[in-house]
């Protein structure tokens, strides 16, 4: 009776864990390169209450058994890569990749993290940054007397300079990461990823390799959150969170029936 | 008397037990590729108190007793009446499918009809519809535990690309085929049983036999969700609930007619 009631508790759980993530996709419903996650159950442990093939004290053999569940729990969290909606902004440092990889930004402790945010800025020191002012890897410095930045398809990034119509100069070339796994990266928040050892070593490449996907310039990427998708789920969370409660509330009733037996 | 006390205790446990199985297939209800287990109820054997089909002639207990042959089956016992000790409960795996739901993620696998995919933990063989796949750091093809996939060649390692898989479990990678999925169903699915991590496994020297590609039915980019029916379970469980009162009912009448017996019958005034 007991265990009816863990198991049930456990399904709880699950589901609570289960709204847990579709608040936290919802919420990023607007984030830039935001990429939906999922949760995974998996069912625990049996246990066998009847061993089959025993034999019963009559010398006559179980023909099947009698085996108890323990409940749910949760098996991972799974992030789904599909693109999100590519949205023309205009902005001319907003790079959206179409594609599998991955911008490379260098952290301020020297450590690579990886993102699908493209929103880039310009500091004041005239380098390409994030919106949280990390740099863009490799380095890119806009010269003074730039008047017009542009991004080609295969990740070379060129300027105008005041004066010097028509004849663009290269300052740079993107590099975009990818990985054998990309959903076993490590969500580090502020739009950022690491690497894992479930995601492999980033393999590096220049945009427009076959696998690497092409850059495009004045988009960005939105998150892949499908709203109505997010709602269903949450709608089913909550009746699957509900049907536990009935559970619980099941063996509670029977344990209070066992109580009227002695009266 | 006694024994209906035995059998309202022997009812109350089932119901029980049948209230654990159920509390397990609600609280994996969105458990992808989940089997439900079925509660069945079976009867414990009665108490084996046979009694002679007739009564001997006197030929033949003369026989019986002086150890001489007597006519086959003349004196064959027959079962008493069956008085059983009230319900035993025992529980199989339901493997009929579960809603396939589109998921667009290129390495959920889904199996529609009887095939299972197979996975590999340690040394055994484990079977699933759990299609949650992913690749691990190798780029080897693996489930959510991070057991490997078994195709026709063993575990199957992909290099970096787009990944197909075709309807017959034809794993390509940007267009070039590696390996075929192995899919499997069960000649006897009553010998299935659930070892949890949603993986079934069957009885050492059993083995599954591997579907034709055609018989295969594997869908990309779809997961089966759990095959436990709320609305089945829900009902279930108020069944549960009121066969228990009723055992309780039972339990409490005996124990009353019990009391009476005992304390009044014998009263004289």
């Amino acid at each position: 009776m007991l265990r009816a009631m863990s198991t049930a508790a456990s399904g709880m759980r699950a589901q609570q864990t289960r709204i847990d993530t579709i608040a936290n996709n919802l919420a990023n419903a607007n984030t830039a390169g935001f990429k939906a996650s999922r949760v995974e159950f998996q069912d625990l442990l049996y246990e066998d209450v009847l061993p089959a093939g025993g034999t019963r004290a009559d010398g006559s053999v179980e023909p099947v058994r009698m085996e108890v569940g323990h409940g749910v729990r949760l098996a991972a969290s799974t992030r789904s890569l599909g693109e999100g909606t590519v949205e023309q902004t205009g902005n001319p440092t907003d790079f959206a990749i179409e594609g599998d990889g991955f911008f490379q930004i260098r952290m301020p402790d020297g450590s690579i993290a990886y993102s699908r945010d493209g929103s880039f800025k310009v500091d004041a020191d005239r380098n390409l940054v994030t919106s949280a002012g990390y740099r863009l890897e490799p380095a890119m410095t806009i010269p003074q007397d730039a008047v017009e930045v542009s991004l080609a398809r295969d990740g070379t990034v060129s300027v105008l300079l005041a004066g010097q119509n028509d004849t663009p100069q290269a300052i740079g070339q993107l590099e975009l990461a990818r990985f054998a796994n990309p959903a076993g990266m490590r969500q580090e928040g502020g739009n950022l990823m690491r690497s894992s050892a479930n995601s492999g070593p980033p393999l590096l490449g220049q945009p427009g390799t076959v696998g690497y996907g092409e850059t495009t310039q004045g988009f960005l990427e939105r998150s892949n959150v499908q709203v109505v998708v997010e709602l269903v789920d949450m709608i089913t969370a909550q009746r699957a969170y509900e049907l536990n409660s009935k559970a619980i509330q099941v063996a509670d009733e029977m344990l209070s029936t066992v109580n009227g037996i002695r009266r | 008397m006694l024994r209906s006390l035995q059998v309202s205790k022997t009812g109350m446990l089932a119901q029980e037990a049948r209230l654990e199985v159920i509390a397990n297939n609600l609280a994996n209800a969105a458990t992808t590729g989940f089997k439900r287990l079925i509660a069945s109820y079976e009867e414990l054997p009665a108490p084996t108190t046979a009694v002679p089909a007739r009564s001997p002639t006197p030929a033949e207990a003369l026989a019986a007793a002086t150890g001489g042959a007597t006519p086959a089956g003349a004196l064959a016992r027959r079962p008493a009446p069956r008085r059983s000790d009230g319900p035993a409960l025992l529980t199989r795996v339901d493997l009929r499918q579960g809603a396939l739901e589109q998921t667009g993620n290129p390495l959920d696998l889904a199996v529609s009809g009887d095939g299972f995919f197979v996975v590999r933990v340690g040394s055994a063989e484990r079977y699933t519809r759990a299609g949650t796949f992913r690749l691990d750091a190798q780029g080897t093809l693996v489930d959510a535990q991070g057991h490997p996939l078994v195709g026709g060649g063993g575990p199957i390692q992909l290099a970096p690309g787009s990944v197909a898989i075709a309807s017959d479990g034809t794993v390509s990678v940007n267009g070039a085929a590696v390996d075929r999925l192995r899919v499997v169903r069960f000649p006897d699915p009553t010998h299935v049983r659930p070892v949890g991590d949603s993986l079934l496994a069957l009885p050492d020297g059993e083995a599954p036999q591997d579907l034709p590609p055609a018989q295969a039915q594997v869908a990309q980019g779809f997961l089966e969700r759990s095959n436990a029916n709320p609305v089945h379970e829900l009902i279930s469980l108020i069944m549960a609930q009121r066969v228990f009162e009723a055992g309780q009912r039972l339990l409490v009448t005996t124990d009353d007619s019990l009391s009476r017996a005992i304390n009044q019958v014998g009263r004289v005034r």
